[in-house]
């Protein structure tokens, strides 16, 4: 667990004070250390695990489009390999005394693959189309912090209304309606990748198709054929082009977790999108450090239905219950790749942030099912009148596993009868949001590496609050970390709102997941330190494969 | 003939329009939406989305809106895949439906053949025997273990194969995922020409030409191949549109970027026009097949006029 701690503390220096800081250095691209020998053949050939359903930045949802999106566009701001905030095409920008105005200063030689350069209308405009109602967007919502964004949504002011302007060729300020200490973090995200405005406006829907596609990161795009492979190949024009090493990028959408394994040991594959689980401990003997798990901003927890019986007002059962849970159990015998088990829905790694954890936890096991049998029983329940519930999740062969142990640790600790009742994953989704439900599995990958990323979902009135939790103490604290400019103190703010919510026992987190790749001892340029799993190309290299065997 | 073909093309007609109505309804009355997931929209985003996209309109209206597309020849946007229409989907995904399907279909129909005369003209011998029981394994063991086992062997032991992927349809990646289509094929095939052969060879008519002195080869290639087709011919209609779009696991397995999990995946995502469009095509093949069949037998059959 030692790199874990690394891993903690290089995240508490990076990014502290970000919006008040303007970068003049930081290490970019591919850090090829001295004397390393490189392949003739810079082609890197990854395992992204499905198909991007968009390469439309403003449209893009999901991971599979944001890997190959980021190496195809590039924000104003962007992220390192170390998922620390660096300057993109924004060389850089200044923030207000009170954090409502940004203002960005594009580089001299910010291009796009066409050659032209990347202007501050492209930026605007860019922006403008998140929010546009016409752009179709899943993520319009986003930026909702940007002044009149929400008035575009509903369709009562136009998209040429946000609060974004140019104010020359190469000034863009934006305005926001109120403080948001981690907004650069959202600008690196991939809805605010920077598109040619030039570009969108000729193709419309198509303009993400190879042949018309213009381009503003590291690569360009070459070759797309759905089901088959995306190709992308170095973009000369770009900025920071000299320090990049890999000439070609093959992305293959395999989702069959076997097949991408056999590609991987054929050679077809260099890096993989992940590996089967089952597969762990053999591939660890056999392949070594090829194998690599690091941990992930996501955390694996479920929902109590705190609006319905059982658990409605009942926290001593809803405590119990928690407490009954091993969890080391589930992630050394069930998810076993090291998982971090987790108290508090803040995933394992955030920045600036350190996990709560209730006392009960350093009790011996033997202690805790005493005290959760005692709360138990407290709460109105006992063998002979047991509490009984059901679990629901989305049929998936490891939330079944999760929750057969976790059904079985209640009836064995305080004798409760659980029922497991999984759904198809859309009606699944319904039902959890309608709150048809007792238990219901829940989980989240953070877009931005903010603890308010997790810490948002609990408030009274937020659309995602599944477990109907309501406590106008926590409401009041995420309100004041909003305003809390300083990202330290604005942590400990909410570090004290999540403990106050974890004592109330709305849901229940179980473990802070991992990301699991397997990399060929040639491919240089994988840190694992990326807690987003943000893997940009041209971070990489290809080491002289015939060196790599002899070593 | 041709005035039969001209009826069963207007036939098809409304037998598609069937398809499309129950698919359009039960593709809505499943819960869920194209655009729900882990992350909840809000009201605004959700009502742009479904303005851009029509579905706030009466599902009857949309259901109109789609058949008047339809004739226009246009499927629609894909949800899930915003960059693409379903016609470029489908443009992209069913050449490569068809030459896996296509290949793992003639091979199936050689082989298949050839094993099932062989074994019905040496009847009750080892060779019978052998292709009987090389039959019946090859329907019994299901291509999501052959496959797999194929790749293992050839691809990660030997290296002679890739593992997986399109690459452009190159030979080397045809060579597994082909067989292993073609695999259990030649099985039905074989066994299903066996069976006929061997009725075939005692009817009647054989006996007769047996009896003149007729030379083997020549009753076998001209009188006894003929009649004995027949029921291979009626299998192959539905096999072929069978394997044209039902080789989802085959497709997942070698990574391969044909049609077949367009249906699955389409409806798991509830890409509504993605489903329709892609069960349309097969309605639409489906149809064809069982049409081209019915020619062939005609060709084939002399007893068979339209």
């Amino acid at each position: 667990m030692a790199h874990h701690k690394f891993f903690a503390y290089t995240y508490l220096t990076s990014v502290a004070f970000l919006p008040f800081a303007s970068f003049s250095h930081s290490a970019f691209a591919a850090d090829v250390p001295p004397g390393t020998k490189l392949a003739a053949d810079q082609v890197l050939n990854v395992g992204v695990g499905s198909e991007a359903p968009s390469l439309d930045p403003q449209k893009m949802q999901d991971n599979v489009s944001s890997r190959i999106g980021e190496d195809l566009f590039e924000g104003l701001v962007s992220t390192n390999d170390a998922g620390e905030l660096v300057p993109g095409v924004a060389e850089k920008w200044d923030v207000s005394g009170d954090g409502l105005t940004y203002t960005f200063h594009l580089r001299n030689n910010a291009k796009f693959s066409d050659g032209s350069p990347i202007t501050a209308e492209d930026v605007v405009f860019s922006f403008q189309r998140i929010v546009d109602p016409k752009t179709g967007s899943t993520y319009s919502d986003f930026i909702n912090m940007v002044k009149n964004s929400n008035e575009i949504n509903e369709g009562k002011l136009k998209p040429e209304s946000l609060g974004i302007k140019a104010l020359d060729k190469k000034t863009i300020q934006i305005n926001l309606s109120r403080t948001t200490p981690f907004f650069l973090k959202l600008v690196a995200f991939h809805t605010c990748l920077i598109v040619k405005k030039e570009n969108v406006e000729k193709y419309g829907d198509k303009f993400t198709h190879p042949g018309n596609l213009v381009t503003s990161g590291a690569y360009s795009l070459k070759y797309w054929k759905v089901g088959d492979k995306i190709t992308a190949v170095r973009n000369s024009h770009y900025w920071d082009n000299s320090k990049t090493v890999i000439n070609t990028v093959n992305y293959f959408p395999i989702s069959d977790l076997n097949t991408e394994y056999q590609m991987y040991q054929t050679g077809q594959l260099d890096f993989t999108y992940e590996f089967p689980a089952d597969k762990y401990q053999m591939l660890k003997k056999t392949l070594g450090k090829e194998v690599q798990t690091n941990p992930y901003l996501s955390i694996y927890y479920f929902d109590f239905n705190n609006k319905k019986p059982p658990f409605k007002d009942n926290l001593k059962l809803r405590q119990a219950l928690s407490m009954a849970i091993d969890r080391k159990v589930i992630t050394e015998k069930i998810t076993g790749r090291g998982e971090v088990p987790s108290y508090d829905v803040v995933a394992w790694g955030t920045s600036d942030y350190k996990q709560n954890a209730p006392d009960w936890v350093k009790w011996p096991r033997e202690k805790q099912v005493a005290e959760a049998k005692r709360l138990y029983k407290e709460a109105g329940y006992s063998q002979e009148n047991p509490v009984k519930f059901n679990i629901l999740y989305n049929t998936n062969l490891q939330h079944k596993k999760i929750y057969t142990a976790i059904a079985s640790m209640w009836t064995k600790t305080l004798g409760a009868q659980v029922t497991l009742e999984n759904k198809e994953w859309k009606v699944f989704i319904q039902d959890r949001l309608d709150g048809n439900f007792q238990v219901a599995r829940d989980g989240w990958i953070a877009d931005y590496n903010d603890a308010s990323s997790f810490t948002d979902m609990f408030q009274t009135k937020y659309k995602q609050n599944n477990s109907k939790y309501a406590n106008k103490k926590y409401d009041a604290l995420i309100v004041e970390a909003a305003n809390e400019m300083n990202l330290r103190k604005r942590a400990e703010i909410l570090q004290k709102a999540s403990a106050i919510m974890m004592n109330d026992y709305p849901a229940v987190p179980l473990f802070t997941y991992v990301t699991t790749h397997l990399v060929k001892p040639y491919v240089g340029g994988y840190t694992g330190l990326n807690s987003q799993d943000k893997q940009k190309s041209q971070y990489f290299y290809i080491t002289n494969r015939q060196t790599t065997a002899e070593r | 003939m041709v005035s039969y073909t001209i009826k069963r093309f207007f036939g098809a007609w409304p037998t598609l329009l069937v398809v499309v109505t129950l698919s359009f309804f039960l593709m809505r009355l499943a819960p869920g939406g194209p655009f729900s997931g882990e992350r909840v929209l809000t009201p605004a985003v959700q009502a742009n989305l479904d303005a851009k996209y029509h579905l706030n309109d009466p599902v009857i209206v949309q259901y109109f809106d789609y058949l008047w597309s339809l004739l226009r020849g246009d499927f629609g946007p894909s949800f899930k895949y915003p960059d693409w229409t379903v016609n470029q989907l489908i443009a992209q995904g069913f050449p490569v439906s068809i030459w896996l399907g296509g290949w793992a279909i003639i091979i199936a129909v050689f082989i298949g053949i050839l094993i099932g005369s062989l074994a019905a003209f040496k009847q009750n011998t080892w060779i019978d025997y052998l292709a009987t029981g090389m039959s019946m394994t090859g329907i019994s063991i299901p291509s999501f273990v052959t496959a797999p086992m194929m790749t293992l062997l050839f691809a990660v032991i030997l290296h002679w194969l890739p593992a997986g992927g399109w690459n452009d349809g190159a030979f080397s990646s045809m060579v597994l995922p082909v067989t292993a289509l073609a695999l259990p094929q030649i099985a039905i095939v074989s066994r299903i020409m066996r069976g006929s052969m061997i009725e075939v060879l005692k009817s009647n008519y054989i006996r007769t030409a047996k009896a003149k002195g007729i030379p083997n080869r020549i009753i076998i290639f001209r009188h006894a191949i003929r009649p004995a087709i027949l029921p291979v011919v009626s299998y192959l209609g539905p096999a072929t549109a069978g394997i044209i779009t039902g080789s989802v696991v085959i497709e997942q397995i070698f990574s391969l970027p044909g049609l077949g999990s367009y249906i699955t995946k389409g409806a798991l995502n509830r890409d509504y026009t993605l489903v329709l469009g892609t069960v349309i095509l097969f309605a639409a093949i489906i149809i064809a097949f069982n049409f081209i069949v019915d020619v062939l037998y005609a060709i084939i059959d002399p007893k068979i006029k339209y």
